[in-house]
């Protein structure tokens, strides 16, 4: 049965499924399979645009500047071609480039993208394809056979997700966010960033992604858009420590008297808090 | 096929469709102004081409009672199905897009970017939704980017 709603577990496991059957015809089924391997098997032509090149700008009206600035990475369907920009953030370049063959994998992308641009349809059945292309793009990376073995074979620790990160290629922000997405134990990812409230230093919660036990157990156990100050155990031992370390520590949920281990990554941009029971 | 004219002129689609053209509407206007809901056009097409309720629904793969549901709606008709519905009545998909209301009916328009933006292209950007202008000119990069592309190649 075609699945009739595009956020529907149905739908998603599709999209899943069509990721882990693209690895698996091509015996890519392991870990260090790169998204320039998988373009370049499915004929998909892959190149790096480099704007600041001398002349490129030279040619370029003030609009296209400015919305070049804005464009990270694109498909060309007829062309089986994938271009991305060369000022990507390297860690952001492989989600990128998996996100746009997801675009040419998922059958009914390719036939509507090869008739019409992504910015002439509907905003929401754009919205519901960049959410598909998203997801394919996750499970690519991250495949499900292989991260059941992850779960299996290592302590659930931020020392595991740097690691998972190395293996798939992945930023280790994503790669945090898939490890606890998929994950059967109570943990929870805290992506935090340096910040400042009234005069105080601190660390302000942008998004807290819980495991499905976790979520059971505990539902939410910081408000959205919270601000910890620096006197706060949590923030306290960010602004102690130098970045690209991994920090262990404590915190104690008062009003609901629950006890967390936190493990903690600056990675000079944001902090992930690992939380665990 | 005579028969089959009358048979839709019984229906919700083929008389309105007839004076729409000889009123020079584009097939947008038709469907805009005569039609009950934007999802007739999968009726029409159903009665047009006398494909049956459950050959359709098997095709799409989806219940007949979705099918009835969806034909009868207003809302978007999942993307997922687009392309099978222009393959099962042998209709441009281009078209389908816009008549069903997934792809903006600018493109049938002169004034629209559809005849500056022949680029079918899939990118990533930050913001929210483009303006026309910007649409244009992010045409205008992707060709020079492409060019550039394909003299290095």
């Amino acid at each position: 049965m075609v699945p009739l709603y595009t956020y529907s577990d149905q739908n998603k496991n599709r999209i899943r499924e069509l990721a882990n059957q693209l690895r698996s015809k091509h015996g890519a089924m392991r870990w260090g399979i790169t998204p320039e391997d998988l373009l370049k098997v499915e004929g998909v032509k892959c190149h790096e645009y480099d704007l600041s090149e001398e002349g490129f700008f030279k040619k370029l009206k003030r609009g296209i500047v400015n919305i070049a600035k804005k464009v990270k990475a694109a498909l060309f369907v007829p062309e089986k071609l994938v271009v991305v920009d060369f000022d990507l953030h390297p860690a952001k370049k492989p989600f990128g480039k998996m996100h746009e063959l997801g675009h040419n994998t998922i059958p009914e992308h390719r036939d509507i993208l090869y008739v019409c641009s992504e910015h002439d349809l509907d905003p929401n059945v754009r919205i519901a394809m960049e959410f598909e292309a998203n997801l394919f793009a996750s499970e690519a990376l991250y495949p499900g056979p292989l991260m059941r073995s992850i779960h299996t074979n290592y302590p659930l620790a931020m020392e595991t997700i740097l690691h998972l990160s190395e293996l798939s290629g992945g930023s280790i922000h994503s790669s945090a966010i898939k490890y606890v997405e998929t994950s059967d134990e109570v943990c929870a990812l805290l992506t935090l960033e340096k910040s400042e409230e009234e005069g105080t230093d601190g660390l302000k919660l942008r998004t807290q992604i819980p495991s499905t036990p976790f979520f059971k157990k505990y539902k939410r156990i910081f408000a959205d858009g919270q601000f910890i100050s620096r006197e706060h155990n949590l923030a306290s031992v960010v602004f102690a420590n130098p970045a690209d370390e991994i920090i262990k520590t404590e915190i104690t949920i008062r009003n609901r008297n629950v006890h967390f281990n936190v493990h903690l990554f600056y990675n000079r941009y944001i902090v992930l808090a690992l939380v665990l029971e | 096929m005579k028969r089959d004219r009358f048979k839709l002129w019984d229906t919700e689609g083929e008389g309105p469709i007839e004076t729409g053209l000889l009123s020079g509407m584009n097939p947008m206007e038709i469907i805009d102004t005569y039609l009950a809901n934007r999802n007739s056009i999968l009726k029409l097409l159903r009665i047009y081409y006398r494909k049956s309720p459950s050959e359709v629904s098997s095709f799409l793969g989806i219940s007949e009672k979705d099918l009835e549901r969806m034909e009868k709606s207003n809302e978007l008709i999942p993307h997922q199905l687009a392309p099978k519905i222009a393959r099962l009545f042998n209709v441009d998909l281009k078209q389908l897009l816009i008549f069903l209301g997934l792809a903006n009916a600018s493109l049938l328009s002169s004034g629209g970017t559809s005849e500056k933006l022949p680029l079918p292209i899939a990118a990533q950007y930050s913001g929210p939704e483009l303006t026309e202008q910007e649409k244009i000119d992010l045409e205008e990069l992707f060709n020079m980017i492409l060019e550039q592309t394909k003299k290095r190649t």
